[in-house]
């Protein structure tokens, strides 16, 4: 099956948001954020942060990273060291603000298309599986990838088939 | 005199970043409390005076627009409110707006902007 993806607009917004959440909130300057080809609908990275939405479309967003970078997101949101974080749950906290800041802020350009969005509270996975679907006809894809301090984090969204 | 402000957030960390966003926009008489969504928050405005109440849209439980809702129908006369928020879109705000919301400050924040939006309910 091709995969389809978000429209160009939309995409655009998910980097300019990106760049914006990081520098402002997490106070991290991204070397680099580019369009990439959103695969997989199935994950398996050290850390996974999913939230889902219902509306005008389904779907979810799907934020992966490596653990390492989840917690230096945490403890720069927090303006501490990530050997201060004194446990992952308070950097999956973290992570899963940088997820909800992510989708609201995509919801904001989708709305405004005249679309509806309803999300749900961000889940951050640690070391497991996550499958989301968005292998129908129909389906839509789109990630952006986000490298800073020589780590990746993917930002990807998975839109269910509208039947 | 300190100013009483209740922060409504099921993030520990967002809390922690509001406090800290107020400190950096040079507001120093404010004391915190916390709660993690609208049921705690409900609980702490029983149970204490605020002078600014600060909230959250999306939590679990009750969520922001039920909660400022609530607070309003519990006090009469509730101390102002402002959603903290991700979702800025028109249809949230004025929906929090029409429930009693005094204002609204969008994620990502900057210190500047708070003291613009959170400043004035804090002189």
């Amino acid at each position: 099956m091709a995969i389809q993806t978000l429209e160009p607009h939309l995409v655009e917004s998910l980097q300019s948001s990106a760049r914006e959440i990081l520098e402002t909130m997490v106070f991290m300057t991204p070397d680099n954020i580019e369009v990439v080809p959103e695969i997989e609908s199935s994950f398996k990275s050290e850390v996974v942060g999913l939230l889902g939405f219902t509306g005008t479309r389904s779907g979810n967003f799907v934020v992966r990273t490596t653990e390492q970078l989840a917690r230096t997101i945490a403890a720069k949101m927090l303006m501490m060291d990530p050997s201060e974080l004194a446990s992952f749950s308070e950097a999956a906290d973290g992570f899963g603000e940088l997820v909800n800041m992510l989708s609201g802020n995509f919801k904001n350009a989708w709305v405004a298309n005249g679309n509806q969005m309803d999300l749900s509270v961000p889940n951050v996975i640690h070391n497991g599986e996550v499958r989301v679907n968005s292998e129908h006809e129909g389906s839509l894809r789109s990630c952006v990838r986000v490298t800073v301090e020589g780590q990746v984090l993917d930002v990807g969204i998975h839109f269910e088939s509208k039947h | 005199m300190a100013k009483n402000v209740l922060i409504v957030d099921d993030s520990a960390t967002m809390r922690k970043i509001i406090m800290r966003g107020i400190r950096q926009a040079g507001i120093e008489n404010a004391d915190f409390k916390e709660a993690g969504d609208g049921v705690e928050g409900m609980k702490a405005v029983e149970g204490e005076k605020f002078d600014l109440i600060l909230s959250d849209v999306n939590m679990p439980n009750m969520n922001g627009l039920d909660f400022v809702k609530a607070v309003a129908a519990k006090l009469g006369t509730p101390p102002p409110i402002v959603m903290i928020t991700t979702e800025g879109s028109e249809e949230v705000v004025k929906e929090a707006m029409s429930r009693g919301a005094k204002g609204y400050l969008k994620k990502p924040f900057t210190p500047e902007k708070i003291q613009e939006v959170i400043g004035p309910f804090l002189k």
